[in-house]
């Protein structure tokens, strides 16, 4: 059988194999001889050549200087008593890397003024010292986490101890961290929460997750609103070992929320109030101006033929301008009735539909309204859309400079909404008038010249934006003319339906 | 032997609305008295003190006060009132309600105050009253 020496200590080779395997180092020091001796396991962990010769010195260089008072007092220490140590230290290879070793010797018992022996070993605990760095990193940055949270956190364990508490959860207690942490949930809780909460309790130690919401009366009167998680805390065998306890002040965003609530309960009173109200005037006002007219009417009926002064030209005055009341109020009521209900969903044939409007506004003959072959079939409310297509239309062609020109419709499809764009040759408006065409009441010529309530493009917004839409305006192509865009909110019609394959693109100006 | 020609019962609370009804008779060349009510308990007496009266036609305004044209029309049917004369309502475009609530009660149509004349002649028909200047019976 053969043996290893190492100093006075003799070692089998199966041992030596033994040792190997497991990752332990042996060294002796035999006092009598100053001889050192160490195994290849110690050398690879010191870094210290097979070949070469080693002493303690040699070997006390690779410690990390940092650890080597410590060390050497350990060793003393057990020189001095016969005794043992254990030390764990940091040994630096050549190359600048760093081993951890749990090193651990013997003092062989001797007399006094003896030379005295000495055995060890050395364990490379380097991958041991590495998973508990991380561990420490992971319940650091857990607790950062927990800490910098903007809530309250609070860990029980199964027997309804308190084992954790957040910075933040003791300064909301106003009580020290020693009253809480390891003490008894029903302390923290107060006794007649905690027999409340009980069932609810064994629910999440039994593996269920719970949140609710609740309001705590606060000291001064006032209460805040708490949203509450309780969390099952599960073993890596899934046995539940304990629950998170996780609250958030969500008192602010309560009262934002009720504010809100209320406020938009006070919009859709006061707009509800305007629209009855215009509803209201509007209708009410018609039934004297019908009077009006009718009075007008047999008056003009009575005096034919009565050439007077000027009572003909003033009764025709008085004759267009009730006409004009009577369409201002017909314009009011349409706009504050275009909020309301308009009719069931259906296929529309936007082509068609436009066709329709031209043939229902009889243009003066030099007028040509072209309705594209882009225009799409939607799944939309018909009246609606109708009205806003035919103001438009009304509008280009009333306010045309020459009575001569085309009225292009068409249209693209824009996701969810279709794009659809009135063109005329017209006039053109200029740019500073991009809002106020929109207003009420707001026309951009006298009435004289051009009948209109100035209702017209009010109705078409309000129209257009309450089925989610947009509407704007730029001059045409070559800087002539005007088209007036805007999107509707609808699907196609279907896909199986005919689509118009050969739509020109738009040319979209602006 | 040549009676005179039934009258034809009004009632409406407007002024401008009566003589509104009134032209139009005139227009259509209709010779006929016309007996005005200012609201349903005014034309209900008429009914009432002088059944001798018996119109050849009646004609209710909807809104009246103190009695509504409705409610005169319900009286006249629980009360067996006039029983053979027949009843039009005067409407406005978009009263679609009120004419339901008159169909109700057994009127036998209604006319739209916008188109007077031409609904009065179609009342006139309906009442055997026409053409104009035809002597009843």
């Amino acid at each position: 059988m053969e043996e290893t020496r190492i100093g006075t200590t003799i070692i089998s080779t199966e041992l030596q194999g033994l040792l190997y395997i497991t990752g332990i180092g042996v060294w002796n020091y035999d006092g009598a001889t100053g001889r050192f001796a160490l195994d290849d396991t110690c050398r690879e962990l010191f870094d210290l050549d097979p070949d070469q010769p080693t002493s303690l010195a040699l070997m006390r260089e690779r410690i990390h200087p940092d650890d080597l008072p410590a060390y050497q007092q350990a060793v003393q220490t057990a020189m001095a008593s016969s005794g043992e140590f254990a030390i764990e230290y940091r040994a630096v290879r050549r190359d600048g890397s760093v081993r951890f070793i749990s090193g651990r010797g013997r003092v062989v018992p001797h007399l006094p003024g003896e030379p005295i022996v000495v055995n060890g070993v050395c364990i490379d605990i380097t991958e041991r010292h590495t998973l508990e760095q991380k561990l420490k990193t992971t319940e650091l940055q857990l607790r950062t986490l927990a800490e910098s949270f903007p809530g309250l956190f609070c860990y029980v364990d199964r027997d309804y101890t308190v084992r954790y508490v957040s910075d933040r959860y003791v300064e909301h207690i106003g009580a020290p961290r020693e009253a809480l942490v390891d003490r008894p949930l029903a302390e923290l809780t107060g006794k007649a929460r905690f027999a409340e909460r009980r069932s609810l309790y064994e629910q999440v130690l039994a593996g269920t997750s719970h949140s609710f919401e609740e309001g705590r009366p606060m000291p001064g009167g006032s209460e805040r609103h708490y949203a509450i998680t309780y969390h099952p805390d599960r073993s890596l065998e899934g046995e539940v070992r304990g629950f998170m306890a996780i609250g958030i002040d969500i008192t602010e965003l309560r009262q934002i929320e009720r504010a809100l609530q209320q406020r938009t309960a006070e919009l859709s009173r006061s707009n509800q109030d305007l629209e009855q109200f215009a509803y209201v005037a509007s209708h009410d006002l018609k039934a004297p101006l019908r009077a009006i007219e009718v009075l007008v009417e047999w008056l003009h009926e009575d005096l034919a033929g009565y050439e007077q002064g000027e009572v003909q030209e003033n009764l025709g005055l008085l004759k267009q301008r009730t006409a004009r009341l009577n369409r201002l109020l017909d314009d009011l009521l349409a706009y504050s009735r275009a909020g309301r209900d308009s009719g069931e969903v259906e296929v529309l044939d936007t082509h068609q539909l436009v066709t329709d409007i031209a043939t229902l506004l009889d243009p003066p003959p030099g007028m040509r309204i072209e309705e594209d072959a882009s225009l799409p079939r939607l799944l939309t409310r018909r009246a609606p859309l109708e009205q806003v297509l035919r103001n438009l239309v009304n509008n280009a062609i009333k306010h045309h400079p020459t009575r001569q020109g085309v009225i292009r419709v068409y249209a693209e499809r824009r996701g969810e909404q279709a794009l659809f764009a009135v063109e005329d040759d017209g006039a053109g408006i200029p740019p500073q008038f991009s809002e106020k065409v929109f207003q009420m009441f707001q026309t951009l010529k006298p009435r004289d010249e051009v009948e209109g309530s100035g209702m017209g493009l009010a109705i078409v917004k309000r129209l257009v934006e309450l089925h989610g839409g947009r509407i704007w305006f730029h001059p045409g192509r070559d800087g002539r003319g005007t088209v007036f865009k805007f999107t509707w909110k609808a699907p196609p019609a279907s896909a199986a339906d005919p689509t118009h394959e050969h739509a020109e693109p738009l040319h979209s100006a602006g | 032997m040549s009676t005179p020609s039934r009258c034809i019962l009004l009632a409406d609370d407007d002024q401008i609305d009566t003589k509104a009804f009134v032209r139009a008779l005139q227009k259509l060349g209709v010779e006929r008295q016309v007996l005005v009510a200012r609201d349903g308990e005014q034309a209900w007496d008429l009914l009432q003190t002088a059944p001798a009266l018996t119109p050849a036609l009646i004609v209710l305004d909807i809104n009246m006060p103190r009695l509504s044209g409705l409610e005169l029309l319900r009286r006249m049917r629980e009360q067996d009132t006039a029983r053979g004369t027949p009843v039009f309502v005067l409407t406005t475009s978009d009263d679609e309600s009120d004419r339901l609530d008159a169909l109700e009660l057994d009127v036998a149509g209604y006319i739209v105050k916008s188109s007077l004349a031409a609904g009065l002649q179609r009342a006139l028909v309906t009442a055997g009253a026409w053409p104009a200047g035809e002597r009843q019976s």
